[in-house]
């Protein structure tokens, strides 16, 4: 009855249901904005809410999470921008959509499937987070070791073009993380010696310099660039043609949703999945896939609205992030307080039932906004640089101030923007960083908590992974995953296709 | 951006040395928790992620130095890129303006200060327009007023 209460709480707090309907906004709307990325905009709005009471601070996030989920699909969609990793593929078909002149039905397409793929993933996170819970609860530190190394795997997608310059920045990312007092020994770690170090570096701090100044200040070299404006009027699809795609849209959704559980994938994948697996079975797509195809854009967007609710179930029951916005996700949550973790979910159920609540508001509330606002997006859209940069510039400075009233916060979140400029400009991707933030201190604590269990042995450290059958599953996962990342498993694939016979 | 296209931009290589020696005054700082560290001690992944850091910016480097275009007609006719593709004049003076408006804040206030802040920027990346810049300036810190002062009851500096 308790989980029944906090379920519907955001649905009977007016002000819950305003915060929840004001991060969906906000989720949207920011990730039309050329320049503005749902990542700069999670890690800049997030901030706010710190000195809030913790369910005020979910209700916004979780809004901003699905609003920013959606949102970068627009953009996809407009300007050939995927405003997130998650609409990477939604950009394949949907940007030919548009330059056909079919910007606004793609537009209310898009926005239906998300809501259907988002309510099919949080059916399996409401399901699978109780019973990974309890799973979770047999977990040993070596399990959770190897977890973090799954994570940290997506440092391939995240790299881009050089793996190299990836995991440089996911390597500053733990030396980030692992700043001040050891755990173990409350030994100072990379501090240099300077006091006001030995608290450790402000998570939110480095994020908002990486996602937030650097991405201002990088914008600056687009200040001529005129903003593009696309024609878009009705957007509200037909019944038969929601009808025509939802049998897709259900199957996609339920891709997304289970890749979303899996740690270290995100939305990115799921899509790209969902979107290669209608390609190889719908018959006869509208038109031919990277030309238009309504299919292009049903798969990715049913696939990755799902994963998000898959990925809150690792995000929630083993603190692992599935891509950049969970990462931020996890370090807001660290600094309300909680441990995303198996605990999580045995001392505060009811904060879990409050998600669920929250995230199925937030979809209808994206039903809403999505189909609605068109002439509001399009004056969005034509907001020029010059005016917005300098206004992200001032919310960065009171987005990290709020988090704990510290001057030096900001001059290191100015430090770190200027070195995020840098790698952008060099090609050193961002996302890693915080990725390995968050998983630094993960791998640092579990491994080491693992190898004081084995005496200090590495090979009894290795040999205990046969000792659990969790572990064992665990480790060959981690290891089929690692093999399927190098190119001996690429040249095997290409061999075995090269090998079937053609048909005539 | 690609390994190739980062590689023609000037400053590369200085910006790749720069990486590695802050990296190798990680590994120094690393090494000092407990010198050679124990696997299940405090250093161990300090060490590991400072080494790995250092190890990558080190072969950068090289491999800025073995592919640098020793001349224009070397570089297959990419040539190199101007300066501005890294950092232009109106970047370098924007950034040291953001720099002032922060170290200002904590003496000067944060609403003195912004209110310099944004008409300044506004001039610097927009308009001249004194009543487009003043209007706009208003509607910004009214906003951050109402919303974040009033409403979100966020501390400012």
């Amino acid at each position: 009855m308790d989980q029944l209460s906090y379920f519907l709480m955001s649905l009977t707090d007016p002000y819950l249901l305003f915060l929840v309907a004001a991060g969906t906004f906000a989720g949207i709307y920011v990730g039309v904005i050329p320049g503005i990325s749902v990542t700069m905009a999670a890690s800049i709005l997030i901030s706010f809410t710190f000195s809030w009471n913790i369910n005020e601070a979910l209700a916004l996030m979780v809004g901003v999470f699905c609003g920013g989920v959606y949102g970068g699909a627009r953009t996809a969609i407009l300007l050939n921008i995927p405003g997130t990793p998650a609409a990477v593929a939604t950009a394949l078909d949907g940007y030919p959509l548009a330059r056909r002149g079919e910007a606004s039905r793609a537009i209310g397409v898009t926005t239906i499937v998300s809501v259907v793929g988002g309510m099919a993933g949080l059916a399996v996170l409401a399901i699978g987070a109780p019973l990974l819970s309890e799973t979770a609860l047999l977990f040993a530190p070596r399990d959770f070791f190897i977890l973090a190394l799954i994570g940290l795997l997506l440092v391939g997608s995240l790299a881009g073009a050089s793996l190299g310059k990836g995991v440089f920045a996911a390597a500053l990312g733990v030396v980030i993380g692992l700043v001040g007092l050891d755990n173990f020994t409350a030994q100072p770690r990379l501090t240099f010696d300077f006091p006001i170090m030995l608290g450790g570096i402000s998570y939110v701090a480095a994020m908002i310099g990486f996602f937030g100044l650097a991405e201002a200040l990088y914008q600056l070299r687009f200040l001529r660039t005129p903003p593009m404006i696309q024609n878009v009027s009705e957007i509200i699809p037909s019944l038969s043609t929601v009808k025509k795609y939802l049998p897709l849209s259900l199957r996609s959704s339920m891709i997304g949703a289970f890749i979303g559980i899996l740690p270290g994938a995100g939305g990115d994948i799921a899509a790209l999945i969902a979107y290669d697996q209608a390609k190889r079975t719908v018959k006869n797509p509208s038109r031919p896939f990277g030309e238009g195809a309504y299919e292009g854009l049903v798969a990715p967007e049913s696939a990755n609205s799902a994963a998000v609710g898959g990925a809150f179930v690792p995000m929630l029951t083993l603190g692992i992030p599935g891509d950049a916005v969970t990462a931020i996700m996890i370090a807001a949550l660290y600094v309300h307080g909680l441990r995303p973790g198996p605990m999580l979910m045995i001392e505060t159920p009811h904060l879990f039932w409050f998600i669920v609540g929250a995230l199925i508001l937030s979809n209808v509330f994206l039903l809403i906004f999505g189909l609605t606002g068109i002439k509001l997006m399009a004056k969005v859209m034509q907001v020029p640089r010059g005016v917005l940069m300098p206004c992200v510039i001032l919310l960065s400075v009171i987005g990290t101030y709020a988090i704990q009233s510290s001057i030096i916060d900001v001059y290191g979140m100015f430090a770190f923007g200027v070195l995020g400029y840098f790698f952008k400009v060099y090609g050193f991707p961002v996302g890693p960083i915080i990725l390995g933030v968050i998983l630094g201190p993960l791998l640092d604590s579990s491994f080491r908590r693992a190898v004081l269990t084995s005496h200090n042995s590495v090979l009894d450290f290795l040999g205990s992974y046969l000792t659990s059958p969790i572990s064992a599953v665990l480790l060959i996962f981690f290891l089929v995953l690692v093999l399927g990342q190098t190119p001996l498993w690429s040249r095997l694939k290409s061999n075995r296709k090269s090998d079937q016979p053609k048909q005539p | 951006m690609s390994e190739e296209r980062s590689v023609s931009l000037p400053g590369t290589l200085a910006f790749f040395v720069f990486l590695a020696l802050g990296s190798l005054i990680l590994v120094y700082e690393a090494y000092g928790i407990q010198g050679l560290p124990t696997i299940s001690g405090p250093g161990i992944f300090p060490l590991i992620a400072a080494g790995t850091m250092a190890v990558i910016a080190l072969g950068l480097s090289a491999g800025a130095i073995l592919y640098a275009p020793r001349s224009k007609a070397d570089d297959a006719g990419n040539g190199r890129a101007p300066l501005s593709e890294v950092i232009s004049p109106l970047i370098l003076a924007y950034s040291g303006f953001c720099l002032i408006y922060i170290l200002a804040l904590e003496p000067v206030g944060f609403w003195i200060s912004s209110a310099v802040f944004l008409p300044i920027s506004f001039v610097m990346l927009y308009s001249r327009n004194p009543i487009r810049i003043g209007a706009i300036t208003v509607l910004v810190l009214a906003f951050v007023y109402v919303v974040f002062a009033y409403i979100f009851r966020v501390y400012l500096p």
